[in-house]
Order: structure tokens, then C-alpha cells, then sequence
């Protein structure tokens, strides 16, 4: 990692941290803080695919599909923040799918790792916590506010393994 | 030094090809994508939207004349399924045949077909038709004003002109394929 993407990394492990404690605080009246929070972050992902198609995807070859992801994405985050009604079952559905997704995703990586020797069991410990806390939130949907405080507590413990990861010491790859 | 085991051919109209064939490939893909998130968006909208599809059950149900003889009960029970078969019906539709015009253009992208074929390229110019005069409505309402100006957002006047721009450039670059084709051989 560079200099730059470590600090990106405290800033957004930070910004986790911030806001696990506020849905701590708001325990079940944070449902439409979590679904502004999901449209921000997918109308940002847009700009920032549609910024990357005018400053240089425009010149790769198969570019043109950068720019349709980020109309898709901006899309998909104003549509989002649009739905006045959604019953919080479905959020909460939607919200083990993806950290489910993202555990699997940290998992293959750790496997990965370790095929080239690098620091793995890190990785593997968060990706098995968020998938345990993935089966847990499954099966106490009906209690929406332990659910709500099980989301909070894996914000934050993925933002602290965010900021640890950020200060670690990464082997450089090269390519002989 | 290995020597490569495949030469490619990097003549002008070789490089030009390829280039036009990968943009295909996208495009399809692109028309692909646009008519599920499209399909997915009225779904959404209509389960979790402002006006949902038992809103518009409520809306219609007072509207139709009961034949005499068949109990209420049953009415709203086929009004329902009427209701349901027909969004389902038309979303599977609008889906098979944005696949067909996608999969078809990937197909000649990707060379996987050596027949030429002529109907997804009209199925493409009638898609051309259909969402000019789509995105031409929006951009009166949402620049002139109707009744209903709420709903149209910029979002939405975006991709509206994307999957338009969409569909012109796939028939842009099947065309420039085929001439370039046949002047090559």
C-alpha cells in the first residue's frame, strides 16, 4: 500500500467507527439513517466510476463500460434514497447478504495470501467473524434492535481491523 | 528470446475490427444490463414505492362493473391475478427481448456465429424509436412541467439517454463491422 491508501484506509475505518457508535445511540430509528447512508455511498461510488471514464477510461480499450456502471450505480443510489416505504425486514435481509458477501470475499482473499506467504490469518479472522455474525443476524431477524446493535458492533470491529491493517507492514510483489 | 507461437495481424483494418468488435461486445452487454435494472426498478417500485400495486388494486377495483351472480370475494381475487399475470407477463417480455438484441450483438462480438443476421438489428432500430420518444417526453416534463414532473429526476433523464446512446452506437458499430468487412474481402 502506499502512503495515500493508508490514509485512506484510517479515514474510512474511522468514519465506520463513527457511525457504529451513532446506530448504537439510535438503536431502532437509524432504518432511514442506514438507507441514506446506502444511496450516499452508491450515488459517490457513480461519480467517482463517471470521473475515472472522463479522465482515462475513455482511452482503454472496453472503457465504455465504466461509464455505463457509474449512470447504473448514480441510478441505483437516487432510487434507493427515493423509497419512502420499505419495510425493515428487507434492509436487514439485504444487509446480512452483503456482509455475508464481503466475508466470503475476505475468506478467498486470506486463502490467497497465503498461497503467496503473505500475512493471512488477520484477514481469515475477520472474514469468519463477519460470516458468523452474517448466520446470527439470519436467525434473530424478529428482534430488529439486536439486530440493529450486532450491525453496530461488526461496523466497528471491521473499522478497527480496517485501521490496524492500514499501519501493518504489507510485503511488496514484484514481478520478476 | 521465445518468439510468440500466435502472430497477430495488426493491419489497419484488422485493429479497426477488433475495436469495433469489442465495443459491440460492450454495447450488448450495456443493453443487457439496462433492461433488468430497468425491469428491477419497476418491481421495487411497485412493492416498496409511493404508489404500490395494492394502491392501484384500490384504484381499480370500484371501476369495474360485477356481473351479477359472482360474489365480491372472487372479483378481487381474479382482479389480482389479472393484475399480477400482467406486470409478470410484460417484465418477461421486455426482458427477452432486450436478451435477444444483447446476446445476439455479443454473439458477433465475440465471432462465436459466422451467419450475418438482419432481426436484432431491426428489433434494435425499433428499440432506437421506442426510447427516443421515451427520453423526448421526459425531457419535456422535466423541463417544461407537468402533473407529473415529481417523478422525473435527473437520474433518470441519465440513464434514459444513456441506454438511447446505447442503442445508436451498437447500430453504428454493426454497420461500420459490415462495411468494413466486405471491403476487406
Amino acid at each position: 500500500m502506499t502512503i495515500r491508501q493508508r490514509f485512506q484506509q484510517v479515514f474510512v475505518g474511522v468514519l465506520m467507527l463513527a457511525f457504529g457508535a451513532v446506530m448504537i445511540a439510535y438503536d431502532e430509528e437509524s432504518y432511514p439513517f442506514i438507507i441514506a447512508l446506502y444511496s450516499l455511498a452508491l450515488e459517490l461510488q457513480g461519480f467517482r466510476l463517471i470521473w475515472y471514464f472522463f479522465t482515462m477510461a475513455r482511452l482503454m480499450v472496453g472503457g465504455k463500460s465504466i461509464l455505463y456502471r457509474g449512470i447504473l450505480f448514480i441510478d441505483f443510489g437516487v432510487f434507493t434514497g427515493s423509497l419512502v416505504f420499505v419495510p425493515q425486514i428487507y434492509i436487514l435481509i439485504y444487509l446480512s447478504g452483503t456482509l455475508a458477501l464481503s466475508a466470503m470475499i475476505d475468506l478467498l482473499r486470506s486463502r490467497e495470501a497465503r498461497a503467496i506467504h503473505s500475512p493471512w490469518k488477520l484477514k481469515t479472522f475477520q472474514g469468519a467473524v463477519e460470516l458468523i455474525t452474517a448466520v446470527i443476524c439470519l436467525v434473530f431477524l424478529h428482534s430488529t434492535a439486536m439486530v440493529v446493535d450486532i450491525f453496530s458492533a461488526v461496523f466497528i470491529f471491521s473499522g478497527v481491523m480496517r485501521i490496524v491493517s492500514a499501519f501493518r507492514r504489507m510485503p511488496v510483489i514484484t514481478v520478476s | 528470446m521465445r518468439t510468440a507461437a500466435c502472430l497477430p495481424d495488426n493491419s489497419y483494418t484488422e485493429i479497426r475490427l477488433r475495436r469495433y468488435r469489442d465495443a459491440l461486445t460492450i454495447s450488448g452487454a450495456a443493453v443487457i444490463a439496462f433492461s433488468v435494472w430497468d425491469v428491477l426498478k419497476v418491481y421495487i417500485g411497485l412493492f416498496l414505492g409511493e404508489k404500490t400495486l395494492s394502491d392501484y388494486f384500490t384504484d381499480l377495483l370500484p371501476k369495474i362493473r360485477i356481473p351479477e351472480g359472482v360474489p365480491e370475494e372472487t372479483m378481487q381475487i381474479v382482479l389480482w391475478v389479472v393484475l399480477l399475470a400482467g406486470v409478470i407477463g410484460v417484465s418477461i417480455f421486455i426482458l427477452l427481448y432486450h436478451l435477444y438484441i444483447g446476446l445476439n450483438a455479443m454473439q458477433e462480438g465475440h465471432r462465436t456465429v459466422k451467419k450475418k443476421k438482419i432481426v436484432y438489428l431491426v428489433c434494435d432500430v425499433l428499440s432506437i424509436l421506442s426510447s427516443a420518444t421515451v427520453l423526448f417526453q421526459s425531457i419535456r416534463v422535466y423541463f417544461v412541467g407537468g402533473e407529473d414532473a415529481r417523478q422525473i429526476g435527473l437520474a433518470t433523464l441519465l440513464v434514459e439517454s444513456a441506454s438511447f446512446l446505447n442503442y445508436v452506437y451498437l447500430f453504428y458499430v454493426v454497420l461500420k463491422i459490415r462495411i468494413t468487412e466486405r471491403s476487406a474481402s
